[in-house]
């Protein structure tokens, strides 16, 4: 039987199984419904019908323990960063973040302000930023395919 | 909603020794008061007929400082009142001045008014959360806007900023520092 030990060899049935579960694993990331600001907006949209983010296999969750995915969109302020911290912490492994829009990327517009976060990757580590003010449902899409690609070359079994 | 300079020349008929300076000219015309007459003016304009203020608009305060060179020396604060009668039809707007002298002075001068206008217990945590106004006898003044434990008061022309705060760093290096031509 195939142990999670992951120190199996890259033999090409351990590369094709690897395969098969990241393919599995990327189509189905479920996604936190998680907005702050403006962003949320175009979050929803993407969650619509014309920009379809379930095509992609990532379900709407409400609560963060049955979420893979957070897309952090909008505006962090310091009165709200303890409680992303808090939300973060409670998803179950292996999660990803997605920072959407330019105030999740580096403090965006209010850069200069003194309550806002100058980004989130300075409390939860961020796998993909996503630009824009707000960012298309094109562009969120974009991103979430290359964090599709992402989680595809992860390597489960082998190390 | 309109500022109508009849009802300043009516309040300061009815309270000479309070109303301290009337600007009846521009766009919002006020009436300066003193500090310690604030709640006697203010329960008589909401519960006297001829003014029938029932709405209280908003709250405001402007820090007045000396620039010199580049830095702020804080003379004092102004705070707004405006309110608007019960049909919506007229405004009147007062103002009072606190002089800043150094640590303190400007707490505990200014009543709260909320005893007449509950909506003026959220104008003046604000005014304290940002501009470090302390209302007397105000049933709970606290921190709105910003977290509880946050130091400083932002909105003053004198603020700095803290270099980080529960351990989040305030800045963010600007990697394009050097490709910037301002």
């Amino acid at each position: 039987m195939i142990t999670l030990n992951r120190e199996l060899p890259d033999n090409v049935l351990i590369t094709t199984v690897d395969e098969v579960l990241g393919w599995g694993r990327k189509n189905s990331l479920w996604w936190l419904m998680f907005g702050l600001a403006c962003c949320a907006i175009e979050m929803m949209h993407t969650a619509g019908p014309r920009g379809d983010l379930e095509r992609f296999g990532v379900a709407p969750r409400p609560t963060p323990r049955q979420a893979d995915l957070i897309m952090i969109s909008g505006t962090l302020t310091y009165k709200m960063a303890s409680r992303v911290k808090l939300i973060y912490d409670q998803m179950a492994e292996p999660k990803y973040v997605i920072a959407m829009g330019s105030c999740a990327n580096c403090g965006g517009l209010f850069s200069k302000s003194y309550s806002v976060v100058k980004g989130v990757d300075q409390i939860i580590p961020v796998d993909m930023y996503v630009p824009g003010c707000p960012p298309r449902v094109e562009a969120l899409l974009e991103g979430l395919v290359k964090l599709q690609q992402k989680v595809q070359k992860e390597k489960y079994l082998r190390k | 909603m309109r500022y109508d300079t009849s009802l300043l020349e009516k309040l300061k008929s009815e309270f000479p020794d309070d109303v301290l300076n009337m600007e009846a000219t521009g766009p919002m015309p006020h009436a300066l008061i003193k500090a310690a007459s604030l709640k006697r003016i203010v329960g008589h304009i909401r519960d006297d007929k001829g003014f029938n203020m029932k709405y209280l608009n908003c709250i405001t305060a402007v820090h007045v400082t000396d620039e010199h060179e580049g830095k702020f020396r804080s003379l004092g604060f102004n705070l707004i009142y405006n309110f608007t009668d019960a049909d919506f039809s007229r405004s009147i707007s007062l103002k009072v001045y606190i002089e800043d002298h150094g640590d303190g002075s400007i707490n505990n001068v200014v009543p709260s008014i909320d005893i007449y206008y509950k909506s003026a217990n959220w104008f003046e945590r604000e005014i304290y959360d940002l501009m470090g106004i302390f209302f007397h006898y105000s049933k709970d003044l606290s921190r709105i806007l910003l977290p509880p434990d946050w130091v400083g008061h932002p909105l003053r022309k004198d603020y700095s900023e803290q270099p980080s705060y529960n351990d989040m760093p305030t800045g963010r290096s600007d990697e394009l520092q050097s490709l910037r031509l301002v």
